[in-house]
């Protein structure tokens, strides 16, 4: 074990008052925190909601609720990684040239470099990995049970298990915020920086055990995706039918369960220099930092595709239905899907071209990345293809996608560019390649917001408002063109990436105007906050039947909305590719299944979020090497997993009888709901409606 | 159980279970990296030790698919076993292109040659 710099104590390991930093934003950060903390207890404990909280919510197994939380974790981190957007803005445009001032103790601007280095590592960390991740993998879980005709996962307790390990991660890395501080050595780790000799501090263990821990609930949840769609798909669901965006959840989490150990690889022998003094990933001592960015990237880039093939798969779905046409070549998106996730795993190199190796190499690397374009280049054709000609309509979620597709045109174009070496020398490391990788990571944002509008009435049972989701998805877009072609500007000129200070008072123009973009994209968040608080406050008004577009084709429109906790009260048989068209075409959409049967399912649980808990104590304690802790927490895992194994009453039948009271009440609320529609509005009900806010 | 058709313990996967197969696979995957310790702290004194770690790696990777894992081709495991077969070119696509990439870095940069 290696000896750390500073006091330590066999009771508090590293910990002690002097972690606490002080520093005006964080002590507002944290008054702002426990304010909304002590918020949510006294509404929890007003309205009596503690028990509903625990029973509904924190034991459950049930995949749509599971996906519910874990896109509610990624969208509190996405707000959080956006504050270290706004920072790093603000610095930037403040700390430009000689003469510009400096605030809270930073020569220029209001950052001392130490911390602008932290806010950039907490940003790139949470926006990949605890916010988009999460937020994909919430969308798997509602949305592909419910499209193969599942009642739920394969592994209900599993993915509460994995559910809560990602919750870990993100929790740590809030925690670092307040206790000790965070990693400043970039989200990627940057090598020898990460070592201990250079961050002594616990930045980087927080970091790196964040990661670690809630990896491993991905991969967890990459094996469980894989199995529910291989082996739960209903009756009459063949390969051919499955729909493009399950087919994409499948490419992607194959994608997660082969690289995902890799990055464990890569961190566990970080982990080994920092506790144990080992040298893997050192300078000299017959340690090689090569071999991280190596390892780093053969992760890194098939986790690149990880985030963007369901983005793909939500416009997938999206487009057809607002085109009202089937979507154009299937065959050829499952191919393109299964493409780019075979291509990911030969181009990773491309992330250090500039580091020496011989042109034959960057040359094969190089190909290799723009082969990629030709799959996504079909995908893009068979979008266009499906709108030509259709029916559009510009809903939210259309937009959305729309949006998408031309972030995916930008992106995808600089990703050609920055896929020759010869460019790549020239703008390595500059904000051109930073634009460009926000650019691609748009997409993923796009399609994210067009599937959470697009979904949201499946789960909730009401639709999101019209109006505000508009003003969102414009003062969102006008911010990203006002934020990003600046930056692609700058980085021409030569401006390189994570500086706290900018020499070049040419450059004040562009980080001028980026600070404009992201008061737009402050703006778009007030308009997201407005939409949710007046589509909740007006959800009567919105409700919607089992189709909550008019015009949906997928499996998942054929079961209520809400979809009660069982999703489908008789397994469907699936007879087409766009099932609910075929359905409406035979003119049974609606109809009620002849006979009900006793449905089986999993029993709540506490243990995976025991095992959660457990696990943050685990976290906690090796970043501050606790060892007391770390033991009883680990010791704790096992027996708990051990335990649980025995545990035999893990699931109960609900009754025939039940289920077709339920459903009954389900269709009796769905006639009238499109009633009400039909009489508030005098319009077809069907039709999404516009209405003021 | 009330409801046989989704014992857990009637499924084919869990059936697959098999105490003494597990403690042979362990038992001979501990000698082996044992072995191959032994082998890696003397490197000097036995002939060919690169192709003897080599050799003791496939051997407990071959121990594991038969006797933890079970990989075969009946009805249960062909999906197991196929993915298996599947992720060996990501393995010599990672590792491959790992090695040619350090080979010509190290003619190019010799960097670890000039450290200590």
């Amino acid at each position: 074990m290696v000896n750390v710099q500073g006091p330590w104590s066999p009771l508090l390991g590293r910990l002690s008052l002097g972690a606490i930093p002080d520093n005006p934003i964080i002590a507002g950060a944290f008054i702002f925190s426990v304010l909304l903390g002590i918020l949510v207890l006294v509404y929890l404990t007003y309205a009596d909601r503690w028990g509903y909280l625990w029973r509904e919510w924190l034991t459950t197994v049930d995949h749509k609720k599971i996906g519910v939380m874990y896109i509610i974790i990624g969208l509190v981190m996405l707000f959080r990684g956006f504050i270290d957007a706004l920072m790093m803005r603000t610095q930037q445009v403040l700390a430009d040239g000689a003469h510009s001032p400096g605030f809270l103790g930073a020569a220029h601007g209001y950052l001392v470099p130490y911390h602008f280095d932290q806010v950039y590592s907490a940003h790139g960390t949470i926006m990949i990995l605890f916010a988009a991740t999460p937020i994909l993998v919430g969308l798997m879980n509602v949305v592909v049970p419910l499209q193969i005709g599942a009642r739920d996962m394969a592994f209900p307790y599993l993915n509460a298990l994995g559910l809560w390990l990602t919750a870990v991660g993100a929790a740590l890395v809030m925690l670092s915020l307040f206790l000790g501080d965070f990693s400043h050595a970039g989200w990627v780790g940057l090598t020898p920086l990460t070592e201990l000799a250079y961050s002594p501090g616990v930045g980087t263990d927080y970091w790196m055990w964040a990661i670690q821990i809630s990896s491993v609930g991905t991969t967890l949840g990459a094996a469980n995706l894989i199995a529910t769609i291989v082996k739960m798909r209903a009756p009459g669901m063949s390969w051919g039918r499955l729909p493009i965006f399950t087919w994409t959840a499948l490419s992607t989490n194959i994608i997660a369960l082969t690289s995902f150990p890799v990055l464990g690889v890569a961190l566990g022998l970080l982990g080994l220099d920092r506790y144990f003094g080992t040298h893997f990933f050192t300078a000299g001592l017959g340690g090689n930092l090569m071999l991280y960015s190596d390892l780093f990237w053969i992760w890194g880039h098939p986790e690149v595709y990880f985030v963007i093939l369901p983005a793909f798969g939500m416009m997938s779905e999206i487009i057809p239905t607002f085109s009202e046409k089937p979507l154009f070549g299937y065959v050829t998106m499952v191919a393109a899907s299964f493409a780019i996730a075979g291509v990911s795993w030969s181009v990773w190199l491309h992330h250090f071209f500039t580091m020496g190796a011989s042109p034959r190499v960057n040359t094969f690397f190089s190909v290799a990345t723009m082969v990629v374009g030709i799959p996504t280049g079909v995908k893009v054709f068979n979008w266009a293809f499906t709108v030509y000609r259709g029916r559009s309509r510009f809903d939210t979620p259309m937009m959305w996608a729309i949006g998408a597709l031309f972030m995916l045109l930008v992106g995808g174009l600089t990703g050609m560019m920055l896929a020759m070496p010869p460019v790549n020398y020239s703008v390595h490391n500059s904000v051109f390649v930073v634009a460009h990788f926000h650019t691609m990571l748009m997409v993923v944002v796009y399609g994210i917001l067009g599937a959470v509008s697009y979904w949201f009435p499946k789960v909730f049972g009401f639709r999101l408002n019209e109006a505000l989701g508009k003003r969102f998805f414009w003062s969102f877009t006008i911010g990203t063109i006002v934020v990003f072609i600046p930056m692609y500007t700058s980085g021409f000129m030569g401006m390189t990436r994570r500086l706290d200070y900018l020499t070049n008072p040419a450059l004040m123009p562009f980080e001028i105007a980026e600070e404009i973009g992201i008061g737009f994209y402050l703006v778009s968040i007030y308009y997201f906050v407005r939409q949710l608080y007046v589509s909740l406050r007006d959800r009567n008004a919105n409700r919607v039947g089992a189709d909550a577009w008019g015009s949906a084709r997928t499996l998942e429109w054929l079961a209520p909305s809400p979809v009660p906790f069982y999703n489908f009260a008789v397994t469907p048989r699936v007879h087409a590719r766009d099932e609910l068209v075929w359905r409406r075409g035979q003119g049974l959409e609606g109809a009620a299944p002849p006979r009900y049967e006793d449905i089986p399912m999993p029993r709540n649980t506490s243990v995976p979020l025991a095992i959660g808990a457990l696990a943050l104590g685990l976290g906690f304690g090796l970043v501050w090497r606790i060892w007391w802790l770390t033991d009883v927490s680990f010791i704790a895992i096992i027996l708990t997993v051990i335990a649980r194994s025995f545990v035999r009453d893990t699931d109960y039948v609900v009754k025939a009888g039940e289920v077709e009271g339920i459903e009954k009440r389900l269709r009796q609320r769905a006639a009238e709901a499109a009633r009400a529609a039909t009489s508030a509005s005098g319009i077809d009900a069907l039709r999404p409606r516009e209405s003021n806010p | 159980m009330a409801h046989d058709a989704h014992d857990p313990l009637q499924h084919p996967e869990v059936r697959l279970v098999n105490g003494r197969a597990y403690i042979a696979a362990f038992i001979v995957a501990t000698a082996l990296m044992t072995a191959a310790l032994a082998v890696a702290l003397h490197g000097s004194a036995v002939p060919h030790a690169m192709l003897v770690l080599s050799g003791a790696a496939a051997l407990a990777i071959a121990v594991q698919i038969v006797f933890l894992l079970q990989l075969d081709f009946s009805s249960t495991q062909i999906w197991t076993t196929v993915s298996f077969l599947l992720a060996a070119p990501l393995f010599v696509i990672a590792v491959g292109l790992s090695m040619w990439m350090f080979h010509s870095l190290d003619a190019r940069t010799m960097l670890m040659n000039l450290m200590p």
